[in-house]
């Protein structure tokens, strides 16, 4: 469970919580032709396990941390769309080699028919348990947070987040599995995207981005996502 | 959304925060200042949509108590099977 409140520690400082969006798309005109156009669907494996490991490396202030995640993921179908069940399985610290103490009990997320996250399953009672949680778990990681403003302004952040908030937060370091699907891509075409993101504490980021597709192997699409002008350049709003 | 972030505080409870405290942190909002830059590079699966693996960058600048303080993040995400 560390990494999430590391992460719930760092927003509380800077009010920085990215991850899942609502995005707009527009496209720049290529004039290239002849364009190379690719489907990606949303077309899960159902009813099997996954197996993903997120891996999270932070310099700051001199500092360095790295931990990773081992995520055992089912979907599902329900009426309208997918579930996905979450299941941290297992977390070390990259530069010790020694397990992390605790993770994330599993959740259950609703997705659309294009793999978008609509809602957490339970979302009351699962934040519930992480809000009782998370002071404890905050005093008591490596390194543990000791500062009242610091564990206040945490559970202000927690206790006061939109549902949409609370899921990009909760969903940051296993959601980028899902953004990319359902959609059309034309290789070695940029595309400006624009993605407005809730936060916690009140806050959005607005994010600028160009993605490009710039090639594909069998059964498998490269792509890029980055900021190569200046007036796409991410900026806080 | 610095100004947001003051409402937010302003808003919240004190949760035994000492009125020094609390000046202290909303004097350390009032000067911050925010820069992001995200970049990332990855591989997903023509057939299902998901991502096969994907890198990260997220680069974080900020001005702290007239400092300034700068975090880069990188998510790594690789599918194992």
């Amino acid at each position: 469970m560390s990494r999430f409140f590391i992460a719930l520690a760092a927003a509380a400082l800077t009010a920085v919580a990215p991850v899942q969006a609502l995005a707009m798309y527009q496209t720049r005109s290529a004039a290239r032709a002849p364009a190379t156009r690719i489907h990606i669907p949303f077309n899960p494996p159902l009813d099997r396990p996954l197996h993903y490991r997120s891996t999270v490396r932070t310099q700051r202030n001199g500092g360095s941390t790295a931990v990773s995640t081992d995520y055992e993921i089912i979907f599902s179908r329900r009426r309208d769309g997918f579930r996905m069940l979450v299941h941290a399985t297992g977390a070390r610290d990259e530069l010790t080699g020694t397990p992390a103490p605790g993770f994330l009990p599993p959740y259950t997320l609703l997705l659309d028919e294009d793999g978008k996250v609509e809602a957490l399953e339970n979302a009351e009672a699962y934040w519930d348990g992480i809000l009782q949680a998370s002071r404890p778990a905050l005093r008591t990681m490596n390194g543990g947070v000791t500062s009242p403003r610091i564990l206040n302004l945490a559970d202000y952040a927690l206790r006061e987040a939109t549902p949409e908030a609370r899921l990009n937060h909760l969903t940051r370091y296993i959601g980028p599995i899902l953004d990319y699907s359902a959609d059309d891509y034309v290789l070695g075409e940029d595309r400006v995207q624009v993605d407005p993101i809730a936060g916690l504490m009140g806050t959005s980021v607005t994010q600028r981005l160009v993605f490009r597709a710039s090639g594909s192997k069998t059964g498998a699409c490269s792509c890029r996502r980055g900021r190569p002008s200046p007036e796409t350049r991410c900026a806080t709003g | 959304m610095r100004d947001r972030l003051i409402a937010a505080f302003e808003r919240a409870p004190a949760n035994g925060r000492s009125p020094e405290e609390r000046a202290a942190a909303l004097a350390e909002m009032r000067a911050m200042r925010l820069d992001r830059s995200v970049s990332s590079h990855f591989e997903l699966s023509v057939a299902t949509g998901l991502i096969l693996r994907l890198e990260q960058t997220d680069l974080s600048r900020r001005i702290e108590n007239g400092r300034l303080r700068e975090s880069i993040q990188t998510l790594a995400i690789e599918r194992l099977d």
